[in-house]
This record gives structure tokens, sequence and C-alpha cells, in this order.
């Protein structure tokens, strides 16, 4: 017998860690995957390591992606005028699903919020201001979550970005509270988009 | 809404069991340390989906389980919708008609309720925190959206306090936390005070009726968020946090906001609080919360109301004018007590008498139920 722990203890043990698996659902992946065809799971490994060694953020966007500049980035045919500014990659999938925006995005991976540690600093906003500099960008549209720590973000942002002189925009939210834009469907991202209203001072 | 079915397994004392609840009265009688009150507090918890006073979660389970169950079954004038809250080791879920709920929205337009307990003599006697939690839950039962904008303002300072404990606070991220709090605080500010001017004719009422209350009952809410509409609300709010932002960066303490509000209840111009007798008292909360259930009535809606150990809290005549007044007001009354006999005539057909003995509930066949249908 091998030593170390029993591999199927381990196989649902390493599931376990990803979020929203719990114990059955993992023991379940970890038999369904003991019967499957062959190949299922170097195809499985091969994908993941892949995913560790090639994917990295844009250096323009913060999207994570494989090539960069991200294909979005490097694609003339978007609009180079307007930035869609995101907390996360994910909300970059939900807007192309939505496929009503034909602009640009920035990622920040994250918003402001004490609690959690995170701080404007720790915000990918140094390469956004990046962008603004040679006066291509119009508009930045701020599409974080319509939540406490989305609209401080925003706020935030829009302070910063006052002095630019680029028009700074938000949603504006059929959204219901304490959605994440991950989920909101397609229909109300783009209502959202359509109707979105420029940043006071007004708390975002 | 009537509840007309209710399950419970593996909840405080209750035995396990369903009881068919389909009456306009509930009376749930019988000794002390019985399991009268958590029988109520299972309906309590299903219609506000919080432990009724403030204990934890888990005392609600039964001692040496770690699963409980409520479920129960809700009428709307034929349309039966069905609720299950389960309730674990730091766990909770809700299944509305069979669906898991991630969201608490469709919960409360299928149930809500509105609680008088002897314990509630604290929103007029304690600290002003709970006059505002009172006035927030009367807010939240007439439109349960009123929880976002509790949350919202809840976050928004727990933040901010964050923020505040650093050594040298960014003044931005101050600002635009302020800018937060200014907006989020004066919409929260406007609805209070809009339900406290829905609730105030009522309470005033019912303070010189059935609850049999002396002198003129004042309700003020008293805020730094003043103003004629949300924005001049919000414009006070952010004047006021400016002013007080040295003060709140060297104590590092959030000084300013709704979460500093009072909910000022005066009789004859003297604050309850500090003047009100024992009786006076009771009264006024009783006027509070019989006016939830009749501003409730005039917007067409008819959560449960739930009475806890009534027969101690008022004398036998009180008792039979809010018996007699709760049955014109049409809504489904649950109520615990010593001696049922008490309680003064009950709708004739329409109401259940449970005894209860050592968590087990037993219909009684002293009040007949309705069998014409
Ligand atoms: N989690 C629990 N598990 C088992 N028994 C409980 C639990 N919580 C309370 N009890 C019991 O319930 C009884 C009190 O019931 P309660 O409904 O308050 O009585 P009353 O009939 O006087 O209103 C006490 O005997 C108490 O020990
Ligand atoms: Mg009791
Ligand atoms: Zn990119």
């Amino acid at each position: 017998m091998a030593d170390g722990p029993d591999p199927i203890e381990a196989a649902v043990r390493a599931l376990r860690r990803l979020p929203g698996i719990g114990e059955k659902t993992a023991a379940r992946l970890v038999y369904w995957l003991l019967r499957a065809p062959d190949g299922t799971i170097p195809a499985i490994v091969d994908a993941l390591t892949r995913l560790r060694a090639e994917v990295h953020p844009c250096r323009v966007c913060g999207d994570l992606t494989a090539t960069n500049p991200c294909a979005l980035c490097a694609d003339g045919r978007r609009d180079a005028r307007v930035i869609a500014v995101v907390e996360r990659p994910q909300d970059v999938r939900a807007f192309e699903r939505a496929g009503e925006f034909r602009g640009r995005y920035h990622v920040l991976h994250g918003a402001i919020s004490p609690l959690d540690g995170i701080g404007p600093s720790d915000l990918n906003l140094r390469t956004l201001l990046d962008r603004l500099r040679d006066g291509t960008v119009q508009e930045v549209i701020v599409a974080t979550d319509p939540d406490v720590e989305g609209d401080a973000t925003a706020l935030y942002l829009a302070r910063l970005l006052a002095d630019v002189g680029v028009r700074v925009t938000r949603l504006a939210h059929g959204i219901s509270v304490g959605t994440e834009i991950e989920y909101a469907d397609a229909i109300s991202l783009g209502q959202a988009l359509h109707h979105r209203r420029p940043i006071g001072g007004d708390g975002g | 809404m009537r509840l007309v079915r209710l399950r419970t397994h593996a909840f405080r004392n209750l035995a396990p069991a369903t009881l068919e609840t389909d009456a306009r009265f509930v009376v749930i009688g019988g000794p002390n340390a019985q399991g009268k009150t958590n029988l109520l507090e299972a309906v309590w918890i299903l219609a506000s989906l919080r432990p009724l006073g403030s204990p934890r979660w888990r005392e609600v389970v039964r001692w040496g389980e770690d699963q409980a169950v409520i479920a129960g079954e809700v009428d709307h004038g034929g349309d039966v919708r069905r609720l299950r809250l389960d309730v674990g080791t730091g766990t909770r879920s809700l299944r509305l008609d069979d669906t898991v709920q991630r969201e608490v929205g469709p919960w409360f337009d299928a149930i809500r309720a509105i609680a008088f307990t002897p314990s509630d003599a604290e929103i007029v006697s304690d600290a002003p925190a709970v006059r505002r939690r009172w006035l927030d839950r009367a807010a939240f039962t007439a439109a349960p959206a009123h929880l976002a904008r509790v949350q919202g303002v809840r976050r928004v300072l727990a933040q901010k306090r964050e923020a505040l404990q650093s050594d040298r606070p960014d003044p931005t991220l101050l600002d635009v936390l302020d800018a937060q709090l200014a907006r989020r605080g004066a919409e929260l500010v406007a609805a209070r005070v809009r339900t406290l001017d829905d609730l105030r004719p009522h309470v005033r009422t019912l303070h010189e009726g059935i609850a049999g209350g002396r002198g003129a009952l004042g309700l003020r809410y008293r805020t730094a968020a003043v103003g004629e509409g949300i924005q001049a609300r919000q414009d006070a709010l952010a004047a006021a946090l400016a002013q007080a932002r040295p003060d709140e960066v060297r104590r590092r303490r959030c000084l300013v906001g709704p979460q500093r509000d009072e909910v000022g209840i005066t009789l004859d111009g003297r604050a309850a609080r500090t003047y009100g007798s024992r009786g006076q008292v009771r009264s006024i909360v009783l006027a509070l919360k019989l006016a939830e259930l009749v501003a409730a009535r005039a917007r067409g809606d008819r959560p449960l109301f739930l009475l806890d150990d009534l027969s101690s809290e008022l004398d036998r005549d009180r008792t039979g004018r809010l018996v007699a007044a709760l049955v014109d007001l049409d809504a489904q009354v649950w109520v615990t007590t010593t001696d049922p006999a008490h309680l003064g005539a009950l709708p004739p057909g329409d109401a259940l008498v449970l005894r209860a003995e050592d968590g087990m509930m037993t219909p009684q066949d002293a009040v007949p139920k309705r069998i014409d249908g």
C-alpha cells in the first residue's frame, strides 16, 4: 500500500477548497471522476496547470488573460474613448455577455473596504490614470457593485478624476440591492448602461 | 394573511408536531414553563427571521440537537404559500414554496408579524437604540425594503469606524464615506420620519382608547438630518458631518449620523422614559404596537399580531377591550396566557385554544371549532 493519505480522501479534501463546494458535492465529483472516460482527468489537470502558468493580468486593463495585452485591449474596433471600470474580471465577462458595450474595460481587482483592509492604494488605479493621460478617453463609466463598497469606490474615482478632464458616470441601477454585477442578467445590465448618470458629490 | 399550519422540529422544548391553526384567534394556554412563548416565538421567527427578544440563534435549537425546523403555510385569501426555515449551527436556510431562497424579499411578501411581549416596555424605558430599532422594525413591517436602508447605513458606519481606527486616516476616503453616510442616512431618516408620521394619529387614538392611557402622547423624531425632503436632509447631515470631522478623527469614533438619533416619546410634554410609571409605559407600548396593526390595515395589509403573556400585562378590563378591538381589526391573532378565561369573549367558531404541556400542544374542545366550513 502507498504511503500518505487515502487518495480518495485527498481528492475530496482538495476539491472542498473550491468556493461553493461542500463535502457532499466534492465526494460526488470524485466518484464521478473515478469512472470518467479515459483522458478526462489529464485534460482537467492540463487545463488547470495552464491556468496558473499562462494567465496574467493584462498590462493595460488588468483583466486576467493569456495574451498581453488582452484580446479586448488589442481589438482596434472597440471604442477607445470609453472605459468601463469594474471590480473583477468576471464583471468583464458579464458585460460582454450583455453585448451592449463597445468600449474598453479596466479591472480594479477589488473595491474600497477598510473592513477588509482594502484602501485606494490596493486597487489597480495607477494604470487607469496612465490610460487617461493622452486625452483619447472621454468617458469613464464606473460599473462597480451597487453596494456600500462599490459606491465608495465610485465616488473616490470621481474625486480622483475630477481634474483629468473626462466625464465620469455611474451605472444606473435597475440592479437590485445586494446583487453583484456578476449575477445581474444581461437585460438589466444593458438598461443600467443605457441610464448611466454623472457622479456628483452625493454619495454615489 | 393567516398562518393555517405550523410545524416545528427540534425547536426549543416543543414536541415535533404539525398544528392546524386555521382560526382568527389562536390562544395558547397552560401553566408556566410549558412552551407557550416558545410556540409564539416559532411564529415570530417564521415571520421576521429573528429570534424573539435578542437571544442567539443556537439557543432556539433544542438542546442536544443541531438542526431545528420551523415550517408553515400562510393563506392569502386562497393563495397558500409554503414556508420553511432550517436553523443549524451558524447556518440558516429558507425555502419558499419548496424553492431555496437567496434573498429575503419574496419571503416577507408571504409573511409578516407584529409582536407585543412583556419585554417591549424597554421601547419606552431603555436607551434610544431600542426606540430606533422599534421604529426600523415598524418601517420594515410597512415596507420590507426598509431593511436595505438599515443595512446600508450600518455597513457605511462599520467601514467608517474602521477607517477612523488608522493612525492617519485618508481624508478623501473619509469624505467618500461621509458622502455615503449623508445620502444613505438621509434616506433612512426620511423613511423613519414617514413611518412615525403614519403611526402618530393611530397611536394617539389607541392610547386614549383601548390602551386606557391618560394624557397627551407626543412622538417626535430628533436628528441632525433636518429639512424638508431627502436632499435637504442630506445637505444638513453632510454639513454636520463636515463640522464633526476633526472631533471624529481625534476620538476615532463616529459622532454624527442616524445612529445617534432619538425617537422622543412624551406624556403631557414630559419624557415618558424618565417619568412614566409602569402602567403608563405599558399603555404607550400597547398603543405603539396596535398602531402598527391599524396602519397596516389602512394600507390593506394584514400582518399577524402576536401577544405574549397577556394576562401578566393587562388587567381583565383592558384585556377584554383589547380582544374586542382585535376581533374588529381582522388580523390573525396569536395569544399566550396562563388563563384563557381572562381574554373574555373570543370570536365564536373562529378561535382555537391550545393547551401547552411540557412542549406538547393539545387543542381544547372548550371553544367549538367552526363547522360550517
Ligand atoms: N433550546 C431549548 N431546548 C429545550 N428546551 C428549551 C430550550 N429553550 C427553552 N427551553 C425550555 O422551554 C421552557 C420555557 O418555555 P416557555 O415557552 O418560555 O414557557 P411558557 O409556557 O411559560 O411561555 C423551559 O422549560 C426551558 O427550559
Ligand atoms: Mg411565556
Ligand atoms: Zn486588457
